[in-house]
């Protein structure tokens, strides 16, 4: 082939795209190691994370036990919560929807605001106070909470004929779950309320490395099946009777997708609390990107820019000033909306959803 | 040979509170390989869910469909999917995929995990595209088409689907004249030239009448009468199907004429075509014809004042076109 339609196929494709998203990603994630409210000078940070250790022990601690599991928490996260959020979109014909819209995150909070206020409650003292044994038992709860409606939504997802009813079914659960956590905050001694409002807005930070054992393996798996998803969601593209009409079981992709989703969403709220706005937003803006929906470039599309928008998030979320770190929540809305926003007004041709 | 089949079959509606309601009971229809049949009747008689139960997206609420001799419902959706292929009116989330893209989907029964496409899979997806005279616009985002480029889209992805049975819900909806012919042109010419069977509900009777081999008539409250569309006219069940009040075909000329309350009589006499079209003008305007009326309308072969208006008491009128000739008639207050 000539080399003119060589760069022309180049320009077309989106390997330029994705190369650029890729060392958006690397660069991120190195900034996230180097950069922090303590100053550690960068050629100790590849030292460190080389493996060759530092004399100062305290900056081993900070980029080992502090930093490198929380860069790579919000890198997961970010991919994570974007599937779920693609995924949801598709399967529900809705570009409002997100990774909580079947309760899920609703689910993990009431889990949460049990755990924090109402024991705290009864125990009288102030759960926010205990830090291990706490975490363990937030952690713990936020997935209860989390699977138990994920096994309600699955278990109505076999029943119910139309993916609407699910999605109000999701709704309806959010809104039991927050009136009954108002409740609970009314009760509770300012304290708790204030645990609970700051896990609320999450925090890629709490997380230790015997937790990431469990974490990355469930969320590697959760990318892993999104992409034997690319098929059935491009089906699904058509409409449940095309998609039936090619050879599709509707019911056993949407269990699969609503699984996923739901595993992925659960996951990452019982440990980074309930990250807001980077499921909703980032199918869209790898929509508008890569101007197209089919799923074969938008799976990895999401992935990568999902990744890309939580480290981004992170980063300004510990950048030196800001006295320790902002919770996650904080950020992603303040930065992500307003990228949204501009990219809308950048395109000419609004590609939307619909 | 027959490739699908009825038996008893019932159709209709399955509400969850174990009540029916049966649209049409005991039908008992079939259809051959390689035949172009289309399904023909008013608004509500039925005929997309006699499709629907015909593509396994509706159950039959009694009675057997049965494809090359097995119930339809024993087909799994991915063994289905190699036999029947449809065409609805439905909206898709298409807009920001390529033509190319959306037809190729029509492989994705034959696909793997990822549906990838092998080098056959490509061919026979340039194939559809020429077919329907979408390759130029293969690169072009779904929701950048036109309705009827859209419409030819989805027919060529059921084509690329390469199934043995074609069905289409009023395919012709949104398409202009010269298209509508083209499409019911290409699906007599699919059946007829590559044996595929195809079945399509639609609202164009006189392009059902022309195209089809056989015509399926279907109506609320009536039994389903399939035969050629010529057979179905001249026996007069084609009338019964669609008379309504004040419109009836007229089994001559092939068309509905509102049965007009105010008629005038009028002689025509001529031949030839403007014989064909000047009735048809008269007729509009209320004239029917009679041997025995006082006006008399002639049509003459000469080159000037083809058409002349005689009658008793009057001169003969003479004009050049049927314009004219319906003024005159109009001014004679007749």
């Amino acid at each position: 082939m000539e080399i003119n339609v060589i760069i022309d196929k180049l320009k077309n494709s989106n390997i330029i795209l994705n190369l650029m998203l890729l060392l958006g990603i690397i660069l991120f994630f190195v900034l996230n190691i180097a950069v922090g409210s303590v100053y550690i000078p960068f050629p100790d940070v590849l030292k460190i994370l080389i493996g060759q250790g530092s004399d100062n022990q305290v900056w081993v601690n900070i980029i080992l036990k502090s930093r490198l599991p929380q860069t790579i928490t919000a890198c997961l996260s970010g991919s994570g919560l974007a599937i779920g959020g693609l995924l949801m979109q598709t399967l529900f014909r809705n570009p409002l929807a997100g990774p909580s819209i079947l309760g899920i995150s609703s689910g993990a909070s009431l889990g949460v605001a049990f755990v924090i206020m109402f024991v705290g409650n009864i125990g009288g003292f102030a759960f926010s106070g205990i830090a291990t044994i706490g975490n363990f038992a937030i952690v713990f709860a936020a997935f209860a909470g989390s699977v138990l409606v994920l096994f309600l939504i699955l278990f109505l997802a076999r029943k119910v004929k139309n993916n609407a009813m699910l999605l109000i079914i999701g709704i309806m659960v959010g809104y039991i779950s927050s009136s009954l956590v108002g409740v609970l905050q009314f009760y509770s001694i300012s304290e708790n309320v204030h645990a609970f409002a700051i896990w609320g807005l999450a925090s890629f930070s709490n997380i230790s490395w015997i937790q990431m054992k469990l974490f990355i393996p469930v969320i590697l798996i959760g990318l892993f099946f999104s992409f034997l998803l690319i098929k059935p969601l491009n089906m699904l593209l058509l409409g449940e009777n095309y998609a039936k009409n090619l050879g599709l079981n509707i019911r056993k992709t949407r269990i699969l997708i609503i699984l996923v989703t739901g595993i992925l969403t659960a996951v990452i709220t019982a440990f980074c609390g309930p990250v807001a706005f980077l499921g909703l937003a980032v199918p869209h803006l790898a929509r508008m990107l890569y101007s197209t929906s089919n799923h074969k470039v938008l799976v990895p599309g999401v992935l990568f820019f999902g990744a890309l928008l939580a480290l981004f998030c992170n980063l300004i979320a510990r950048m030196p000033g800001f006295d320790g770190a902002l919770p996650i929540n904080a950020v992603t809305s303040m930065i992500g909306a307003p990228i949204v926003i501009s990219v809308i007004l950048k395109k000419k041709k609004l590609n939307s959803l619909n | 040979m027959k490739i699908l089949h009825t038996e008893n079959l019932s159709i209709g509606f399955n509400l969850k509170k174990k009540s029916e309601i049966i649209l049409h009971k005991g039908i008992n229809i079939s259809l051959d390989k390689g035949e172009f049949v289309c399904l023909l009747g008013p608004n509500g008689a039925g005929k997309s869910t006699l499709l629907r139960t015909f593509t396994g997206f509706n159950k039959a609420l009694s009675g057997k469909v049965i494809l090359n001799n097995k119930e339809i419902r024993n087909y799994s959706e991915k063994e289905l999917a190699k036999q029947i292929s449809v065409v609805l009116t439905e909206k898709t989330d298409t807009a920001n995929i390529t033509v190319n893209e959306l037809v190729a989907m029509g492989r994705y029964p034959y696909t793997g995990f990822f549906g990838k496409l092998t080098n056959d899979d490509i061919r026979i997806v340039n194939e559809s595209l020429e077919q329907l005279g979408m390759a130029k616009m293969q690169n072009k985002l779904c929701g950048e088409l036109s309705d009827g480029e859209a419409q030819k889209t989805i027919i060529a992805k059921a084509l690329a689907q390469k199934t043995p049975i074609i069905i289409l819900d009023e395919p012709t909806a949104f398409l202009d004249l010269p298209s509508r012919i083209e499409i019911m042109q290409l699906l007599k010419e699919l059946a007829h030239n590559t044996g595929k069977t195809i079945l399509l509900s639609t609202h164009e009777l006189d392009l059902a009448l022309q195209y089809a081999d056989r015509l399926f008539l279907l109506a609320q409250g009536k039994e389903i009468k399939c035969g050629t569309p010529e057979d179905l006219v001249l026996n007069g069940d084609f009338n019964s199907f669609f008379e309504k009040n004040g419109i009836e075909f007229d089994n001559s000329s092939g068309n509905f004429i509102s049965k007009d309350a105010n008629v005038k009589q009028i002689n025509i006499s001529g031949n030839g075509i403007e014989f064909n079209w000047v009735s048809k003008a008269l007729r509009r305007n209320g004239f029917i014809h009679d041997e025995n009326a006082e006006i008399c309308v002639k049509i003459s072969n000469s080159e000037n004042k083809k058409y002349s208006i005689v009658s008793k008491n009057r001169n003969e009128i003479k004009v050049d076109s049927v314009e004219e000739l319906l003024i005159e008639l109009k001014k004679l207050e007749v």
